[in-house]
């Protein structure tokens, strides 16, 4: 009886580790469609509307989701308190704080963190730049996600449940 | 520690060490402006006079609390800095001197910014009660000019002015009227996000960082104000813009730099306004006894000059 429960337990386990595994590249697409969504938000925000960025920001925390609106919150309450040198020293303490909630790649971090060292500090033209730049780089990393994704969610689903039955099959 | 009201704004812009040095300042004297410059020595006017704080601030000191006036947000604030200066939460005017880049013969922007001059905003409610029964009848608003030296008090007295008028003086017996102030600079209001943070009267409207000519005409379009209030003027527009308020009614009540009642009859650009009798009154101030001593008011009635005070 104990060996049967325990022979289920890996078989469970196995396909749950595939499945999460799997689910990291699906939450890395997500959260660049996000991130994309609150760059265009932003910049319709900045450079139509000349808002500060605080202000910007706080509005814009209320229309994302989790994890992003967490990040985009907490730089905020940063800027809203002028503990911070510049937008970019906000934007790494934050990023730091709540890194393992992402499930973002280097690449994908690279592009936020050089947008985030020019955001605020030249004029509408210069805003406008960097919000091409980092908006073009999303859309392209992007499209890797999803054929990443596309690729590597079943793969890692079918190897989760393919090793727990190996498993179970040699234990039995 | 104690802060004033309104300091707070001032020390928040400042990198630590540079606001740990002037709080103390703050509460011990009346600062009206301190200037700082990359590489020299932090100077700070006070009703004591000058003094200079050894402190050298940093290029990169200097970067950070441009950051923070600027609310983070430099393209916020392109066109105040084409004119030279950032008005911040509490009406505080910074100066700032830099490179500057030139366009078509104007200047498009600062940059490499080296210096800025804090001027402190204050509000001092009823500061204008002395001037206010020369202003005010039982009647009517006079059409009034006040005459002031730069640092002599004339926003605050004017910023007083349209909360007695706009609230009512029921000890003159001079009822609440409808008030539009234009608030080119963000200082007579203190505008944050549209609202005014000084207190204005029940019945005012601000049109801030709202060129005055602009103002003016939309304020008498839209507002269907009484009075009409805006700091300043000096420009052609501002005289046929103040002279379109007159012949829809609307009384007016602004300032210009000058030191006697005569500075007003030298500048041409005033000739409108003289000849055509519409300013009543002229106040001269002075810091003779203090910000905001007034010298004389003047009655303009008739194009003779009768001193009412």
């Amino acid at each position: 009886m104990l060996k049967i429960i325990f022979i289920i337990s890996i078989f469970i386990i196995s396909t749950y580790i595939g499945f999460a595994y799997g689910e990291t590249f699906r939450r890395r697409q997500e959260e660049l469609k996000e991130i994309l969504k609150g760059l265009t938000i932003l910049e319709n925000d900045i450079v139509y509307g000349a808002t500060p960025l605080p202000e910007a920001f706080d509005k814009l925390s209320d229309k994302l989701c989790e994890p992003s609106s967490l990040f985009i919150k907490a730089i905020t309450n940063r800027l809203i308190k002028g503990d911070v040198e510049s937008v970019y020293e906000g934007a790494i303490k934050e990023f730091t704080l709540l890194e393992n909630k992402f499930y973002l790649y280097d690449e994908d971090k690279k592009i936020m963190a050089d947008f985030f060292k020019s955001l605020g500090e030249s004029g509408v033209y210069g805003q406008e730049k960097i919000f091409s730049l980092a908006i073009e780089g999303i859309k392209m990393n992007l499209r890797e996600a999803g054929e990443i994704a596309k690729k590597n969610i079943k793969l890692y689903r079918y190897l989760g449940i393919c090793l727990g039955a190996m498993i179970t099959i040699f234990i039995i | 520690m104690r802060i004033l009201k309104g300091e707070k704004e001032i020390i928040g812009i400042f990198p630590l060490e540079i606001g740990n040095l002037l709080k103390d300042r703050f509460l011990k004297e009346q600062i009206y402006e301190i200037r700082i410059k990359i590489q020299k020595p932090i100077l700070i006017y006070s009703k004591h006079g000058e003094s200079i704080i050894n402190y050298i601030p940093s290029k990169e000191e200097l970067k950070s609390m441009i950051q923070k006036i600027s609310n983070y947000s430099l393209y916020a604030y392109e066109e105040d800095i084409r004119q030279g200066f950032i008005t911040i939460k509490g009406g505080h005017r910074i100066g700032i001197a830099g490179e500057c880049v030139m366009e078509k013969g104007e200047v498009k922007t600062i940059r490499n910014i080296s210096s800025v001059n804090i001027r402190i905003s204050r509000e001092i409610i009823g500061c204008s009660d002395e001037i206010i029964r020369f202003i005010a009848s039982e009647n009517r608003i006079y059409n009034t000019i006040i005459i002031s030296p730069p640092k002599c008090g004339k926003t605050t007295i004017l910023r007083d002015i349209a909360r007695n008028i706009s609230n009512g003086i029921p000890s003159l017996g001079v009822k609440g009227r409808k008030v539009a102030v234009i608030d080119e600079r963000s200082e007579i209001g203190a505008c944050h996000l549209g609202i005014p943070q000084s207190d204005l009267g029940i019945r005012t409207d601000v049109l801030d960082n709202c060129l005055k000519r602009e103002g003016l005409i939309m304020a008498i379009r839209s507002l269907s104000p009484e009075i009409l209030i805006c700091d300043e003027i000096g420009t052609k527009g501002d005289i046929e813009a103040l002279m379109m308020a007159f012949n829809s009614g609307v009384n007016i009540i602004t300032t210009i730099h000058g030191f006697t009642v005569e500075d007003l009859y030298k500048r041409k650009v005033f000739c409108d306004l003289l000849d055509n009798q519409i300013l009543e009154r002229a106040i001269i101030l002075s810091n003779r006894h203090g910000i905001g001593t007034i010298e004389n008011v003047f009655s303009l009635k008739g194009g003779e000059n009768i001193c009412l005070k």
